[in-house]
């Protein structure tokens, strides 16, 4: 038979870790929804050129110019959405801050932040 | 030699615009128009051959493709309103140059080649942009024309920006 201070211990535990876990959770953040953010390629400018989003948004660039655009990472050229043409749309999710071009007119440029 | 190409062309340009003494028509301001583009799409085809500088390259190839671009949308619109481009003494002029540069062009080879083809653009849209904002647009009649002109701007001013960041890698 469990004693009474045993049973109570248990619940006192089981309580503390749930109430823990409520409070983590709430803190890290980590139950906050993804969220897409746009970026509108115009007049040869990405607008707005510095983004600031949480990590794992996604941000979507569109392109509404009448020429050809990319979006590609400027320092390593990790990544780059490839040839964009009017009304063409590429979409990422973010998990660090990075700089971008339009390795097209390498004088486009922007910025992703992630607070 | 930039601040003498510049020279040339914003004299061709200004001098005969100022020398015709009469308002260019629409269908004038398009030839000016079209010429000015095709004019950077010879150029633009010279270096895709010929440039060793793979910045130099890839610049051709943005000029190609974008003023190709820019020139699909001045004959639309000149479809639309049945507007025929209209052979001028600022056309003329601005393709015997032309001529001229690519004679040039066609002469040199490797690093020469790369600094005279991007020196050129850089003069070359220096004096097209002050000639769209300070003659064509204000010459324009047909709002269409004039928005087309306008929008036409900052692509040339990106051009230049862009040729300017090659043009200092290039010279070094």
């Amino acid at each position: 038979m469990i004693s009474t201070k045993v049973k109570l211990r248990s619940v006192f535990l089981g309580s503390f870790i749930v109430l823990f876990g409520i409070l983590g959770t709430n803190a890290c953040g980590s139950s906050h929804s993804p969220e897409t953010h746009v970026i509108v390629i115009k007049g040869l400018k990405f607008l707005p050129n510095e983004l600031t989003v949480r990590k794992g948004d996604t941000v979507k660039w569109i392109n509404k110019d009448l020429l050809d655009h990319d979006v590609t990472e400027e320092v390593g050229r990790e990544w780059s959405s490839g040839v964009m043409k009017n009304e063409a749309i590429y979409k990422m999710a973010i998990e660090e801050n990075t700089d971008y071009f339009c390795s097209l007119h390498v004088v486009m440029k922007g910025k992703v932040f992630v607070k | 030699m930039k601040r003498g190409v510049l020279t040339l062309v914003g004299i061709v340009l200004g001098a005969n615009i100022a020398m015709t003494q009469t308002k260019l028509s629409d269908a004038e301001v398009a030839m000016v128009a079209v010429v000015a583009n095709q004019i950077d799409i010879s150029y633009a085809e010279i270096a895709k051959k010929k440039a060793r500088n793979q910045e130099v390259k890839k610049f051709a190839e943005t000029m190609l493709s974008d003023h190709n671009s820019v020139l699909g949308l001045a004959g639309d619109l000149a479809k639309k309103l049945g507007v025929t481009p209209k052979e001028n003494s600022v056309s003329k002029s601005l393709l015997e140059q032309a001529e001229k540069i690519e004679k040039s062009l066609n002469s040199k080879r490797g690093k020469d080649f790369d600094s005279f083809y991007i020196d050129n653009e850089v003069a070359y849209h220096e004096a097209v942009i002050a000639a769209v904002e300070d003659l064509l647009i204000p010459e324009t009649e047909n709002k269409e024309l004039r928005d087309l002109l306008k929008t036409a701007v900052p692509i040339f001013k990106t051009h230049l920006a862009h040729a300017k960041s090659v043009q200092a890698k290039v010279s070094k």
